[in-house]
């Protein structure tokens, strides 16, 4: 397998800083804030939360003649994505795929667990949905980078899609990974498919010249269990 | 003597732990759950009363408000410290054998799955509803379901799983501890897990939220 690029992300310092407010936003409805109560804590995790950073992310580009879409599945390079009829129509115009991953460090999973073990279950649940912010922030920035890059060359480039999500089976992040550079981003697959450290993401874009980035179709999705879906919605 | 655990109650329901709490604004430095619990301890109301008149009324309407949507994960978290707050209070009552729990769960993530957020919840509301709970943590076995259920007999088991992958988990760990503890009710809870899957693993409910749980509970008691 070739790449014709293989790049390392790294967003500034200033665009991991996580607001008080955002993560207040993030767990209550909005005609009904927090109370004052979590505001305190939520300033605290805030302001540990760099400190607990050891993030790695990256992201390859491969090769134009290796990728074939079909109905509701992607292969490339002998690998089968069945990623779903909604993600192969969205990269239907693509000839390039970008792979990504991204870790915010096990440093932080500690953390959460000694949240957990010194019995501030309110500081475990904030530092969890902090990360969970950060992490898919990280992923947003990322994914600006290559669709900037992409327009540099004349080329469009789709939104990111993740195994586990969008009907994509979660079983395919073993192949995704084969895909991958070995110890990317120091990720390691459990064998069900759990990424340790547990906050890290990993997935596709896809990129070519008549490619358009059209929204998820999470009005269309039946899942109720997705979180992605009520920050995208 | 009922205001001052219908006080404790709104304490827990709200999150106002202590006197030296400052919220809720409107509680400050007033008596928090800690206190009035102690007082209402030491003016002779029975343990059991203070856990079911004063902690389980709170943490059940806050339970009832997270179920319905119009209270979140952190108001639930705020009353369940405040619970632990005058939890403490009633604990020489329990070691004396004063207070009769409703009865025993024994909670776990499965195997291959580290995910305990959710989990740590529904413990929560589950000792604030009056049940004794032994949480046996995260990438749990079916082996290890089985020896805690031999270590502690009839109790009831929860499972909780936040993958499509681990939630298959729950199958097999159904079927090892039907075969050993027939009779034992199992329930199952996490994002992936829906009423079909509930049927078709054969296990007896699955719940989207804590007080789902503790509401069937109390249907068996």
């Amino acid at each position: 397998m070739s790449s014709l690029s293989q790049q390392r992300f790294t967003p500034a310092a200033e665009q991991l800083q996580l607001a008080p407010a955002e993560l207040l936003d993030s767990i209550s409805h909005p005609d009904h804030p927090s109370p004052k109560a979590v505001g305190d804590p939520a300033a605290t995790i805030c302001r540990q939360l760099p400190e607990q950073l050891a993030l790695q992310a990256g992201y390859l580009i491969l090769e134009e003649e290796a990728l074939e879409i079909d109905q509701d599945k992607i292969s490339v390079y002998g690998f089968t994505f069945q990623c779903g009829s909604m993600i192969a129509d969205r990269l239907r115009q693509a000839t390039r795929l970008t792979l990504f991953a991204l870790t915010l460090g096990d440093r932080f999973d500690s953390w959460i667990r000694q949240l957990t073990d010194d019995g501030d279950p309110l500081g475990a649940f904030l530092a969890d949905t902090a990360g969970g912010l950060l992490a898919e922030r990280v992923a947003e920035l990322l994914e600006d980078e290559v669709t900037d890059q992409a327009a540099g060359e004349g080329l469009g480039a789709t939104r990111r899609f993740s195994p586990g999500y969008c009907n994509w089976q979660l079983q395919d992040q073993e192949q995704l990974f084969q895909l991958l550079p070995e110890n990317c981003c120091g990720i390691r697959l459990q064998p069900s498919c759990l990424m340790l450290p547990l906050k890290s993401i990993s997935g596709i874009i896809g990129l070519g010249p008549g490619v358009e980035k059209q929204d998820y179709a999470c009005t269309h999705c039946v899942r109720v269990d997705c979180h992605l879906k009520q920050r995208r919605d | 003597m009922s205001d001052l655990l219908a006080r404790l109650a709104d304490c827990v329901e709200r999150g106002n732990d202590s006197i030296e709490s400052p919220y809720p604004p409107d509680m400050k430095d007033q008596p928090g759950a800690r206190e009035l619990a102690a007082e209402a301890l030491e003016s002779g109301v029975p343990a059991a009363e203070v856990l079911q008149q004063g902690l389980v009324a709170g943490m059940t309407t806050i339970g009832e408000r997270f179920a319905a949507g119009t209270a979140y994960v952190p108001e639930l978290l705020i009353a369940a410290r405040a619970m632990y707050a005058a939890m403490e209070q009633l604990r020489p009552a329990f070691e004396r054998g004063e207070v009769q729990l409703q009865g025993t769960i024994i909670l776990g993530t499965v195997a291959g799955d580290l995910h305990d957020i959710g989990k740590n919840i529904v413990r929560m509301v589950l000792e604030g509803s009056g049940w004794r709970v032994i949480d046996l943590g995260v990438d749990i076995p079916p082996d290890r379901f089985l020896e805690a259920l031999g270590e502690h007999p009839g109790a009831h088991i929860g499972m909780s799983a936040l993958l499509t992958t681990t939630m298959t988990r729950m199958e097999e760990t159904t079927q090892a501890i039907r075969q050993r503890f027939p009779g034992t009710l199992i329930f199952i809870g996490g994002a992936p897990v829906t009423a079909a899957f509930n049927d078709q693993i054969g296990a007896d409910g699955c719940f989207s939220n804590p007080q789902g749980l503790v509401q069937h509970l109390q249907t068996l008691l």
